[in-house]
């Protein structure tokens, strides 16, 4: 049964890891692979989603409509930047990785300043479901009061028995929920087909009658809603700071960067699984520190073999298989 | 590097030891073949015009010989050495030079700047001014030394791009597209540069897609096409094979 | 010219590669030098934020010859000057009673961060990395470096002879951590970071760096850099093997990183993990790209100005806006200059003394 606790409690950490990297990279990874823009400022837009899913709750808004309303005020703010900055430095990756750095410093700070250093935290939803596994339990999922009854006799829970969150697993059903639809969105919507146009070849679409200029701003859109999306998720779990998305950024360029732009999609899920599957691994066998070296040098390895990313990798293998 | 006597020659090599030659090449890319099965020898102070259709693997061809691209199979030597795996740098120190198709000179820097990178490895500064005006003359820049070359039109940096090439002092050159987007006068000037450098000594290879431009420099000739081989000889043979004009003329 | 001599010496401080030159500029530097030794004392500033701006200066030099001559932008520069300053601090603790100056401290608080740098760019350019993703490399590098650093609290594992890292706390005993000390025996001078002899100290080795920077960029190494920046790939088919030349700038950009983490150290004998931060890194972005990342000089009058402003502002009532200012002064400038404030300025003034050919020497002639 022993076994049976550590695997399961692998699992549920590796897919605990993977929501994670899912969430904070999702965004970024449509704005870098479809862009070509560094969004340095991405972790700044989930901030923004953070408090605006903090204020929702606030104001007694159910937490997923208040995810979704984070989605759109990150969504908007996006788009603004989009067209008063952003737009100025397409095609120049050091100079848009410089100037959203700039950006992100503005916007934290500015948030510090109105908002204070730290906002009265939210609950986590379904805190009180427990999912329980080993000892004498075997495998069960308890409410507040079955937990209670558990924990009567000791005042812990019995020998062997470990529990899990159940906001974890709720985490990853969002986080593969999120993905799948950008897949769609990108495949069947009109939206899709003339975002992909643009990225392609831009004098083209523009000559086709597609309004770059609007793609653009909705691609970036798109990128920031996702972003904000993420900081309020990742708000029902974590203290909400102006500086909040700091802590995502340097771990979603990872990701996006190993994954690569040659597809969005099937590179973030690349490069998810498998640097997510390292971190864990890791963390398990050392510490959390040497989880988080394991999946730089992981990244690192992952660069030198395969400079344009995954997904590249993938692209070229399947054009040779033809 | 010693010429050695070679075996299981390509049909093409005209007597003389290739100083260059590539044997049974093939590059894929993904799922495209850009250069399949490709032998040729060019001799040493040979002209050599490469023409094609578009995606006959001509540039492909070039980027191989300078080593930015490896390829899949097949192997390539430079003066009887084995130069397949050598990185660009190190074949470029043994000898070739290249203008590639996109105009590669240093946007920022004066025209006298720029002959300063290629004449380094060869020359002391106090000898540059009197070389660099000597080519300068040869590419029609001359007096233009302190110009900032993205001050230049485009005519002239393609003729400095080939004249930073010429200052590396290279055995063999290669230019891929030398008067791409020039006007005529300016296409007929460049032509009387290479045949000029030509007449010197040196080895040249050219890629283009003016037939004007081709028949003006009037030398033996390759036809890419689908990445191999097609059709080799004097610039008359080529214009009058029926074949290379149903692949390439009768699409001009 | 002639490369003979003292000409020779003159050419290369005056040459191409850096915006000032002829002697209208040479004019005005005097003027500044001598301006800036006598600052401290007739004009009533505090030496111990002064000399805080000298050490961004070689920060800013550190950056601009990486990022504004060779094209490879680091955002995490500051990972060498951490690693400068911890190693400085460490030999400085257990080397002080034997020795009594910190001559070994300073070559440690060099040569760490630049081996480390040959590690790490070997490991990159070789690979032929692109520049995004060494941009991100080096900035996850010097988070790793800040998350390694908060994590030594333990004394009985991480100590190296008397110095303890001390997590979060900082490098201890910090009371052990010497001043800058050079000589021997009786005739030790000694720099105390918080007067006026350590401003003139680190002025002096500064303006030295900087000419020393100057003598590099407008030599044919400094050719090589800025052809690498413009042009990679047609630099290396006139048969250079642009990957050393990367690791060499990559190199000696760490290496002055290092001195100025050695200096920082010294001046106020303490270093903690903040010094590998994000902010600390976004700083000296913002000071090259503000002041003007391909020009030595502009990049560091860059970094002292603005970090003149930033104190302003931190003193002047509202410090919660400085940071917000400073930010949106970054955004600014690559907005309306990008190419900086301060080459934008030097441009201009080259226009207005260029045509007399006083500002600017024929350029064909500065060729070394």
């Amino acid at each position: 049964m022993e076994i049976f606790t550590e695997i399961f409690g692998f699992f549920f950490q590796y897919l605990d890891g993977v929501a994670f990297l899912i969430l904070a990279a999702i965004g970024l990874a449509i704005i870098f692979g479809m862009m070509g823009v560094i969004n340095m400022a991405h972790g700044e837009l989930m901030m923004i989603g953070a408090y605006v899913t903090a204020f929702s709750m606030y104001a007694g808004i159910p937490w997923p409509i208040a995810i979704v309303l984070a989605g759109i005020g990150a969504g908007i703010a996006g788009m603004i930047l989009e067209r008063l900055i952003i737009r100025h430095f397409y095609k120049q990756l050091l100079s848009s990785l410089v100037v959203t750095w700039g950006i992100s410093m503005i916007v934290s700070q500015l948030f510090l300043v109105i908002f204070g250093p730290t906002m009265e935290s939210l609950p986590t939803p379904f805190s009180e479901i427990k999912i329980l596994v080993g000892g004498d339990v075997g495998f069960s999922v308890v409410g507040p009061e079955g937990f209670a009854a558990l924990k009567a006799a000791t005042g812990r829970l019995p020998e062997g028995v470990e529990s899990f969150g159940i906001y974890r697993l709720v985490m990853f059903a969002i986080a593969a929920l999120l993905i799948a639809g950008i897949w769609a969105l990108m495949r069947f919507t009109e939206y899709g087909t003339r975002a992909r146009a643009t990225m392609d070849n831009p004098a083209m679409a523009n000559a086709l009658g597609i309004n770059t200029a609007r793609i653009y701003a909705l691609t970036f859109g798109v990128g920031s809603a996702l972003a904000g999306i993420a900081g309020g998720i990742f708000a029902l779990t974590s203290a909400i700071t102006p500086f909040f998305g700091a802590a995502y950024t340097a771990k979603a360029f990872i990701v996006v960067v190993v994954g690569g732009g040659a597809g969005v999609v099937n590179g973030l899920v690349a490069s998810v699984a498998s640097l997510g599957g390292v971190q864990t691994i890791f963390s398990n066998m050392f510490s959390v520190y040497i989880g988080f070296v394991g999946m730089i040098a992981a990244a690192f390895l992952i660069l030198l073999l395969m400079p344009t990313g995954i997904s590249g990798y993938l692209e070229n293998l399947r054009d040779r298989r033809k | 590097m010693n010429s050695r006597a070679d075996t299981g020659q390509p049909q093409t090599v005209t007597g003389d030891t290739p100083i260059v030659e590539i044997r049974n090449v093939i590059k894929d890319f993904g799922g495209v073949r850009a250069t399949d099965n490709l032998s040729l020898a060019i001799t040493p102070g040979e002209l050599h015009c490469m023409i094609g259709p578009n995606g006959a693997g001509k540039s492909t061809f070039f980027k191989l010989l300078m080593g930015t691209i490896r390829p899949s199979s097949g192997t390539i030597h430079f003066n009887g050495e084995d130069i397949t795996r050598l990185a660009p740098f190190a074949r470029a120190r043994r000898g070739l030079g290249i203008k590639f198709q996109n105009m590669q000179v240093y946007q920022e820097l004066t025209v006298f700047q720029n002959f300063f990178v290629p004449m380094r490895r060869h020359h002391k500064p106090a000898e540059m001014p009197e070389l660099v005006d000597r080519i300068l003359r040869r590419i029609h820049l001359t007096g233009l030394e302190d110009e900032t070359v993205k001050n230049l039109s485009h005519g002239q940096q393609q003729w400095l791009s080939i004249g930073m090439s010429i200052a590396l002092e290279p055995k063999v050159l290669l230019l891929d597209e030398p008067a791409a987007g020039m006007g005529p006068e300016e296409t007929a000037s460049t032509a009387e540069i290479i045949k000029a450098l030509n007449a010197e000594g040196m080895t040249i290879i050219v890629i283009e897609h003016d037939m004007e431009f081709i028949r003006s420099l009037n030398s033996r000739t390759s036809v890419l096409h689908l990445g191999a081989l097609f059709a080799q000889g004097s610039y008359e043979d080529i214009e009058r094979n029926e074949d290379v004009h149903k692949i390439y003329l009768g699409k001009a | 010219m002639k490369r003979s001599g003292i000409f020779g010496i003159l050419g290369l401080l005056n040459g191409p590669q850096t915006m000032g030159r002829g002697w209208v500029f040479w004019i005005g530097f005097v003027v500044f030098v001598v301006l800036a030794y006598l600052g401290p004392t007739h004009l009533g500033l505090k030496p111990y934020k002064i000399n805080e701006f000298l050490i961004s200066g070689f920060l800013a030099a550190s950056l601009s010859i990486l990022w504004g001559y060779c094209g490879i932008l680091s955002l995490g520069q500051v990972a060498f000057f951490g690693i400068g300053g911890y190693v400085w601090g460490v030999i400085g603790i257990n080397l002080w009673d034997s020795t009594g100056n910190t001559h070994l401290a300073f070559l440690g608080g060099i040569l760490a961060p630049t081996a480390f740098a040959a590690i790490v760019g070997a490991a990159m350019f070789l690979a032929r990395l692109k520049g995004v993703y060494i941009a991100i490399l080096m900035l996850v590098l010097s988070l790793l470096l800040e998350t390694f650093m908060l994590q030594t609290a333990d004394p009985e594992v991480y100590s190296i002879g008397k110095a303890v890292l001390g997590g979060s706390n900082g490098l201890r005993p910090a009371s052990d951590i010497p001043n800058a000390a050079f000589g021997w025996g009786e005739s030790v001078v000694d720099f105390n970071g918080r007067r006026a002899e350590f401003y003139y100290f680190a002025l002096t080795l500064l303006i030295l760096t900087y000419l020393g920077l100057r003598m590099l960029l407008n030599s044919s190494f400094g050719y090589l850099l800025v052809a690498v920046r413009e042009d990679p790939d047609r630099t290396e088919t006139f048969g250079y093997d642009v990957r050393l030349i990367q690791l060499a700038v990559f190199c000696i950009a760490a290496a002055i990183a290092g001195l100025a983490g050695s200096l920082d150290t010294a001046r106020i004998n303490r270093v903690d993990p903040e010094v590998f931060g994000v902010s600390a890194n976004i700083m000296v972005v913002i000071w090259v790209a503000v002041g003007g990342r391909k020009d030595l000089t502009a990049a560091i009058l860059g970094a002292i100005s603005l970090e003149w402003l930033f104190l302003w502002l931190t003193t002047s009532g509202n410090p919660e806006y400085a940071t917000i200012v400073m930010g949106a002064i970054l955004v600014g400038v690559m907005l309306i200059a990008p190419e900086g404030i301060f080459v934008f300025i030097g441009e201009r003034l080259r226009v207005l003394f260029g045509k007399s050919g006083l500002f600017s020497v024929e350029r064909k002639d500065s060729v070394i």
